[in-house]
């Protein structure tokens, strides 16, 4: 019974206006335990203490507000307003002040202010973009019945032999090219997929004019479905255009719809939105061979069944073909292993690390900026206890008090909440018009409504937790204590003074992670961007063509011979070439386009190195600048020679040297090695390339790609226009959508390293000013703090010096407990890092070490000047203050 | 000071001026006779009654007996004083004008 009563007496003593417990509270107590007394059953004394605790509050809130009214009837009036004011009269009251106060400290206000701006801005910015591409389901229905078949593109066969598998409802596949369209002021390069039968119904797309494919076209298909973007930017929103004939690579082909705007196809399939959609004729001849790999395969997995039943299944029916089929098996006989995943898991795959990270460096920022938040709030409540004091012992009464302060937070918390949306929808807008929006659907990126809720709750609840909290512990303790300590009584004592420490310390920990991170990352680009490619990046520019449907194969090598001609005599032009494809023209794990395995003796047994193979013009080497290491290259009209590189030489002859005037035999032809060329980072900086095959061009006529360069002066490029001109001489039905130097092929390479590397160093540069302003600020603070101490220091005669290097020292020992312990977390992350990191390891002591110089350099920093202000102490002045 | 200008009042005040009406009492004996009349009708723990007492004596509706209770000098003895009084007799005059509305429907 005793601890009960005594826990209602402390409850009476604490909740009840001060003159009311003490005229009333003894009284309170002992009628409650005359009440449990008299209670003789169990439950009675339960209904007793239920009854008693309970009414508690309600007595409690009477007893502030009669004494409310009490205060206004005297003069002695605080905070409260005149009688008769209505609730909102007085909350209005309440805000004014508030206002009031924090326009009196500007400098707090503001640093509150950006701080919370900073802290939820960022975290809603990237909430926006994670949210965008790993929360949001995929855009059609039942989407996580949708399955995607892995490892590249697929043949015709394969997708026949696929849908004998069970479990699936309908499979879907996609073919993307390119295709021109001609008829109009000049020809235009669009991307055309070609589709099968199911797949618009898989996606659940839909016409928003005419309608999509049936059945018919896929035997007559000499239809297209226009996407609605196109519809709108090729054809201007032509309402002609279903029903009329538009030529495609050379051939009428008929518009028999539009579709719906919305639709957004899935990028493992179509990889972008293409421009018009064209039935896949399942008995063309690119759909009979087992070694054409056209297609990306999606699928609708049957309900009830599974993506990893069809995985299962898949496998079985490779397993089973494998010996009839010989694209289903590897070089040593086992069956080829084709997984299955589910779509959603596929479309995010290559973010969701980036974005985690992103998510996590976001985190810790949050945390340092809501550490200085605490820092600022913790410093102000003390500061303000005198102001307190003296208000109370006026009359004012506790709760209003706190519902000022608590007015004051949710103001900044909201002004900076504000602020901080406003700069995220900036930085939303801005990311999603930069080209490294590899996020998909980033390009319809926009802060939606649950953003902002989360934006405006997390920037409340920062500055309510963090300005309620001095806030109570200001007006709870005893207004007169505070009068009488004065300007010593204002820091708080041990107890703030340990939680600001430990505040200090974690902003040097969380900064440290966030600028190892940086520095990692930084390296890893300067490491990408300083390998050697091999080939002339200064000086080249590029022209990638399609010739699909324009021409044949059989005329391919002599119109692509008669425009390297005119652009060879373009002014300002050293010499030009051509190849299927171009170096850093496919980048980030992709190739292109052309692989055969290469035998030193004719005939199938000899042990084959696979290599890449580049048919290339005459004179490619010298437009590159790649010189050979050893032989020449061809001369024109030589047949049947090759020059090879030096990784595929070494494996197949044992050195360079070795290799020239020796035959390859591959199943295309034998070959005659005349040169062996250095590796190229063709793919690349940080794809290495393995052996390559380098071939006369007539060898790669099948190939609609004709990607020609250009050697120019380094600075005189020739203007794309004239280069342009020069192709539309030879042909003018030709679309030339694209010229670009090497230099610019060689940025948009590393660009995602060069973005990453500048986000995160600027995220580490932000939490650092935010580390290095809260441990000034807490030093400062001490300093203050111990101003009469270091008075009668100063006044007894210690030197100035010794008395800066002490504050000195107290800065430096929380940084570098701070800076010891970010180390140790650094660790532990750097290993997480590891996959997106190039050539640097993540737990590079490099990297850490320099990461903890630059934090022991900002704390020293931030702890020089407010020991400089120590030292320059009047004593006199401090303690004539007394 | 009309009294009619503090009416209705609520159940709790009125009990307790009722009850004090019939003679002094300190907070314990209040509480047990409040709960008595209204059958746990009408619920008062310790810290309401002397919230509500107090404001009372601020209004001048009850009032404290200046000599000590006999048995508990510690306790403090409340009488009604004749504003309290005159507030109690307009209430239940009320409150019966209220009832005769109602009785003739039920009739």
């Amino acid at each position: 019974m005793r601890p009960v009563v005594a826990a209602y007496a402390w409850l009476v003593r604490r909740l009840f206006p001060r003159g009311f417990v003490e005229d009333e509270a003894a009284e309170i107590v002992e009628t409650f335990r005359a009440q449990c007394r008299a209670a003789d059953t169990r439950w009675g004394i339960a209904r007793v203490v239920l009854r008693s605790f309970g009414g508690l509050a309600g007595a409690a809130w009477g007893a502030w507000r009669d004494r409310r009214r009490e205060l206004r009837r005297s003069p002695a009036a605080g905070t409260a307003g005149r009688a008769g004011d209505g609730p909102v009269t007085r909350a209005g009251g309440t805000v004014r002040r508030a206002a009031r106060a924090l326009a009196r400290r500007p400098s707090f206000t503001g640093s509150v202010v950006a701080l919370v701006a900073l802290g939820v801005g960022s975290a809603t910015a990237i909430l926006t973009v994670v949210d965008h591409a790993l929360l949001r389901p995929l855009p059609y229905p039942d989407p996580e019945r949708l399955a995607f078949v892995t490892e590249g593109t697929h043949s015709g066969p394969f997708l026949e032999d696929l849908s004998a598998v069970p479990g699936v409802e309908a499979w879907a596949a996609a073919w993307r090219r390119d295709a021109v369209l001609t008829g109009g002021d000049t020809p235009l390069l669009l991307t055309d997929v070609k589709v099968t039968r199911d797949f618009f119904a898989v996606f659940g797309a839909r016409p928003a004019r005419g309608r999509l494919f049936v059945d018919d076209d896929f035997r007559d298909p000499a239809v297209a479905v226009v996407s609605f973007d196109a519809w709108l930017t090729v054809w201007g929103g032509d309402p002609g255009l279903v029903g009329r004939s538009i030529r495609v690579d050379g051939s009428a082909v008929r518009v028999v719809g539009v579709v719906e705007e919305g639709f957004r196809p899935p990028a493992p399939l179509t990889r972008g939105e293409p421009d018009v959609w064209t039935p896949l004729d399942p008995a063309s001849a690119v759909m009979s061979e087992y070694h054409y790999g056209i297609l990306e395969i999606g699928a609708r997995v049957r309900p009830g069944a599974s993506v990893e039943d069809v995985d299962r299944a898949v496998a079985d029916m490779l397993r089973r073909r494998a010996p009839e089929v010989e694209a289903y098996r590897e070089e040593d006989g086992r069956p080829v292993r084709i997984p299955v995943v589910a779509l959603e898991d596929e479309t995010v795959a290559g973010v969701r690390d980036d974005l985690r990270l992103l998510m996590a460096a976001v985190g810790v920022l949050l945390l340092v900026a809501c550490a200085n938040v605490a820092h600022l709030f913790l410093a102000r409540g003390l500061g303000r206890l005198r102001e307190m004091s003296v208000r109370r012992a006026l009359g004012a009464d506790g709760p209003a008090l706190v519902l000022q302060l608590l007015a004051e937070a949710v103001l900044v918390g909201l002004a900076g909440g504000a602020l901080g949306l406003a700069g995220a929808g900036v930085a939303v807008e801005a990311y999603r018009r930069t080209g490294v929006s590899a996020v998909p659907g980033a390009g319809e990126l926009s802060l939606d409504l649950r953003v902002l809720a989360f934006a405006v709750a997390a920037s409340l609840v920062t500055a309510v937790i963090f300005g309620l909290m001095p806030a109570l512990q200001a007006t709870r303790s005893d207004p007169a204590g505070g009068l009488r300590e004065g300007g010593r009584g204002s820091t708080g004592g041990a107890g703030a003074a340990r939680l600001r420490g430990a505040l200090v310390v974690g902003e040097v920990a969380l900064s440290l992670i966030l600028v190892a991170q940086a520095i990692l990352l930084f390296r890893s680009f300067a490491a990408l961007a300083s390998v050697s490619p091999g080939f002339a990046v200064e000086g080249v520019t590029t022209v990638p063509l399609s010739v699909a449907g324009v021409y044949g194969m059989e005329e391919r090598t002599e119109r692509a011979e008669a425009i390297r001609t005119a652009l060879e005599a373009v002014p300002g032009v050293e010499g030009a070439a051509y190849g299927i494809t171009m170096p850093l023209e496919f980048t980030g794990g992709s190739t292109c386009c052309w692989g055969m395995g290469v035998r030193a003796e004719a005939g199938p047994e000899a042990h084959e190195v696979h290599a890449a193979v580049h048919p290339v013009s005459d004179g490619y080497f010298d437009v590159l600048g790649i010189s050979p290491v050893a032989g020449r290259p061809w001369a024109p009209g030589e047949a049947d020679v090759t020059v090879i590189n030096a990784a595929l030489a070494v494996a197949r002859f044992g050195s360079a040297g070795e290799a020239v005037g020796r035959t390859v035999h591959t199943d295309e032809a034998s070959r005659r090695v005349v040169g062996v060329v250095p590796d190229t980072r063709h793919y690349g900086p940080d794809q290495d390339h393995g052996p390559a095959l380098y071939v006369p061009a007539a060898a790669g006529a099948w190939s609609p790609r004709l990607h020609l360069a250009v050697r120019s002066r380094p600075g005189q490029a020739p203007p794309a226009d004239a280069l342009r001109e020069a192709v539309w001489s030879v042909d003018p039905e030709l679309p030339v959508p694209v010229v670009r130097s090497l230099e610019e092929w060689s940025a948009r390479a590393v660009a995602r390293e060069s973005f990453a590397s500048k986000l995160y160093a600027t995220f580490g540069l932000l939490a650092l000013l935010l580390a290095a302003a809260g441990l000034a600020g807490t030093t400062l603070h001490a300093v203050a703090s111990r101003r009469r101490e270091l008075g009668i220091r100063l006044a007894l005669g210690e030197g100035r010096r010794r008395v800066e290097r002490r504050v000195l020292a107290g800065g430096l020992a929380l940084g570098a407990v701070g800076t010891a312990l970010g180390l140790g977390v650094t660790w532990q992350v750097g290993r997480a890092l590891e996959r997106s990191v190039y050539g640097v390891e993540a737990d590079d002591p490099v990297t850490l070490a320099g990461a903890a110089g630059v934090l022991l350099a900002v704390v020293a920093l931030s702890s020089w000047l407010p020991a400089r202000r120590a030292g320059r102490t009047d004593p006199v002045r401090v303690l004539g203050s007394e | 000071m009309d009294p009619e200008s503090h009416l209705p009042l609520p159940p709790r005040t009125l009990l307790i001026l009722a009850v004090l009406a019939e003679g002094p009492l300190h907070g314990y004996g209040i509480l047990t006779e409040v709960e008595e009349r209204s059958r746990s009708g009408v619920t008062l723990d310790a810290a309401n009654l002397y919230r509500a007492l107090r404001r009372m004596r601020a209004d001048g509706w009850v009032e404290e007996v200046d000599e000590p209770d006999p048995e508990d000098p510690r306790r403090r003895l409340f009488r009604v004083t004749p504003l309290g009084r005159s507030i109690v007799e307009a209430e239940v005059a009320r409150l019966q004008n209220v009832l005769s509305w109602v009785r003739p429907a039920q009739a």
